[in-house]
């Protein structure tokens, strides 16, 4: 069965805390940032049940999938944290995107 | 002395700043969509519906006048009065001026209560908020008493829920005041609902079915001159303009009012979908979704036949 955003945001969201405990300080702001819109996006698909057959959810599942693994990447080696970053971000827009297939 | 270390990692920190919970129950994801969608239709179908009120009394007016000077169907209305108030009834028929008005302050109150209630939701200015929940307070106030449906004293409620929303806890201050609104609102909201529903109405006497018969009449009376005018130009001259302003009147009055009157009712649906949402924190948004379709459809309805009649 493929994984679902219920399965891979979760994942996402702890390989994201052990990053903040290691990242530098000055990463910081943008991780803390970052998770806040995790955070916002989250409530948002709360109510919602999503098309899983639409390509913008499994867009969704398979950016958190590959931001998962460069943030666990990055935890063990700091100079990947602003691939990381990037990453990340476009996983949370594609989470964003697939939240909007239903107003 | 060496201040006490706080053994948090900071994931745990900012988790913790992050937690809903450490800002108080703040709106849920339910009772955000739900203020938002009933609010911004409120606040759309009371200004379109002011303003169609407006629309009826000007071609009301215009319409009896062409009745009367045409010799058809309005009859000049002494009453007991007689004289200018005699005139004026000729010309506004049983909805005086101030009956109208007291239509279109009903809709401009639905529509504060929107606009204040959006403001709350999202929020981005304490005084714009302040200012909102005040001008919503005042029209409540202005209400004839036979439309309020509590004392006075129930709208100045929401300028002191507001008063002071800001700074850390937001959204606990924001969940708190919605909480406390819109059930205390909601009789009134449905009151105000109920009349727009009645009023554009054309099946039960109200001031619709009022407009849609001077219409209707108008235009018969019109068109039946204009059949058996023959040759004779003086009355083309007075009845052509006259059925040309009465049948816009009649289909502005088929088309627009009965998409007023479902959105009437979906009004009173989805207020009261937004107070079941605010008080079990969830809610089906099937309700609120229909009255935003109903309102969009009476707005465009109403914008077409308001660009025609420039």
């Amino acid at each position: 069965m493929d994984p679902t955003l219920g399965q891979t945001i979760p994942q996402m969201s702890l390989a994201l805390d052990a990053l903040i405990d290691t990242a530098p300080a000055d990463q910081l702001p943008r991780l803390a940032a970052l998770k806040a819109d995790l955070n916002n996006q989250l409530e948002a698909l709360i109510d919602k049940d999503l098309p899983k057959a639409d390509a913008a959810y499994k867009d969704a599942v398979s950016s958190v999938t590959a931001a998962t693994g460069a943030i666990t990447a990055a935890t063990a080696d700091l100079s990947k944290v602003a691939a990381a970053i990037s990453l990340l971000s476009k996983a949370i827009a594609a989470i964003a995107k697939a939240a909007a297939l239903i107003a | 002395m060496r201040m006490a270390k706080l053994m948090l990692k900071p994931s745990q920190l900012i988790t913790l700043m992050l937690l809903p919970g450490l800002a108080g129950c703040g709106l849920t994801g339910a009772e955000r969509k739900a203020a938002g969608g009933f609010s911004t239709s409120a606040e759309a179908f009371g200004k379109v519906s002011a303003s169609d009120f407006a629309a009826m009394r000007d071609d009301e007016t215009k319409l009896r006048m062409t009745a009367y000077t045409t010799g058809t169907a309005v009859q000049w209305d002494t009453g007991n009065k007689g004289g200018i108030e005699g005139l004026e009834r000729t010309l506004s028929g049983p909805f005086t001026p101030d009956e109208v008005d007291l239509r279109i302050k009903a809709a401009n109150t639905l529509a504060a209560y929107g606009t204040a209630l959006n403001a709350l939701v999202t929020f981005d200015d304490s005084q714009k908020l302040k200012a909102s929940a005040d001008s919503f307070a005042s029209s409540l106030k202005a209400l004839p008493p036979k439309l309020k449906v509590g004392p006075d004293s129930d709208a100045d409620v929401i300028s002191s829920v507001v008063q002071g929303i800001g700074g850390l806890f937001i959204e606990r201050q924001k969940a708190d005041a919605l909480r406390r609104i819109v059930p205390l609102y909601q009789p009134q909201v449905d009151r105000l609902c109920d009349l727009l529903t009645r009023e554009f109405d054309t099946d039960n006497p109200g001031y619709a079915a009022d407009y849609r018969s001077i219409a209707s009449t108008v235009r018969v009376e019109a068109a039946s001159r204009l059949a058996t005018a023959g040759k004779d130009v003086a009355v083309r001259r007075r009845a052509l303009p006259a059925f040309a302003d009465a049948d816009r009147a009649y289909r502005w009055a088929e088309e627009t009012f009965p998409a007023a009157k479902s959105a009437g009712l979906a009004c009173t649906k989805a207020s009261a979908a937004l107070t079941q949402a605010v008080a079990a924190r969830n809610f089906s948004f099937a309700d609120i979704e229909d009255f935003a379709e109903k309102v969009q459809a009476i707005a465009a309805a109403s914008d077409k036949w308001k660009s025609r009649s420039k």
